[in-house]
């Protein structure tokens, strides 16, 4: 069955309208936090889609090293870009968050250390692809790299545990957030909008790098 | 509501709705230029 955007954008759209309508209108407001909790349920999806998509970067470039199939290394780099995307989405909203909870957009919290340097490897992670010029070469060594750039999304996950840190914790009753029934649906309904939506743009981010590879090819076969 | 539930908000939407529609663009461009050869 050929895959329809317009069916899958349509769907997608009512999820992430319920959800968006969910969490600013009909999750309660909670009780240390007040209204303040709703960016919550904006912040925390792109963070689960930025460790997401990191995974199956990580992944399809281990598989790229097994295979030597160039599909893998598309689809690695594909999730290595939109998890940059989605890690500064969270990282730009922690801020706004921490500057109205905390008084400061950034206090160097391990939780946004650790997603900081999280960034900053997958920054090196591209600046390495740009620098090599042999495809397999460059396929090669970004895989490598991403293997070992990887371990910053559980040090970035762990962080909170690891090390003292103001960052909420989820159902942590002494200054974490209690999220009550309607409160975990509406996290809930924004996670699978967003995981929609990352569905669709990973195809699509995928599709460009493929077709780009052949503009490549073609151009190398006029010379 | 808080101004920066919404700031947020708009940040999340702007940000994945900016990322679609560059990526649907490319997309277009480079099915133009795989036709044109």
């Amino acid at each position: 069955m050929e895959f329809r955007d317009d069916v899958y954008l349509g769907i997608t759209g009512v999820i992430v309208a319920l959800a968006a309508y969910f969490a600013l209108y009909i999750a309660p407001a909670e009780v240390t936090m007040g209204e303040l909790v709703r960016i919550f349920y904006f912040h925390l999806p792109p963070a689960i889609i930025c460790y997401v998509s990191l995974l199956v970067s990580v992944s399809t470039g281990l598989l790229y090293i097994r295979t030597k199939n160039y599909k893998y290394d598309a689809l690695s780099e594909s999730g290595a870009l939109l998890g940059l995307v989605y890690g500064l989405i969270t990282l730009i909203s922690g801020a706004i968050w921490a500057n109205a909870t905390w008084g400061v957009y950034w206090n160097w919290d391990p939780r946004e250390t650790t997603t900081l340097i999280l960034w900053f490897a997958y920054i090196g992670y591209f600046l390495l692809r740009m620098s090599i010029e042999n495809p397999e070469r460059r396929a090669s060594s970004a895989a490598v790299f991403n293997t070992l750039a990887f371990m910053t999304v559980p040090l970035s996950y762990l962080s909170f545990i690891l090390w003292p840190s103001l960052h909420p914790k989820l159902g942590d009753e002494s200054g974490g957030l209690g999220l009550t029934g309607t409160m975990v649906q509406a996290l809930v309904m924004n996670i699978m909008g967003g995981l929609f939506v990352f569905g669709y743009v990973l195809k699509k981010t995928y599709d460009r790098r493929i077709k780009l590879d052949e503009v490549k090819s073609r151009m190398m076969e006029e010379m | 509501m808080p101004i920066q539930v919404y700031q947020v908000l708009g940040l999340y939407f702007v940000g994945t709705i900016g990322y679609i529609a560059w990526v649907w663009r490319a997309n277009a461009d480079l099915d133009k230029k795989l036709a044109k050869e």
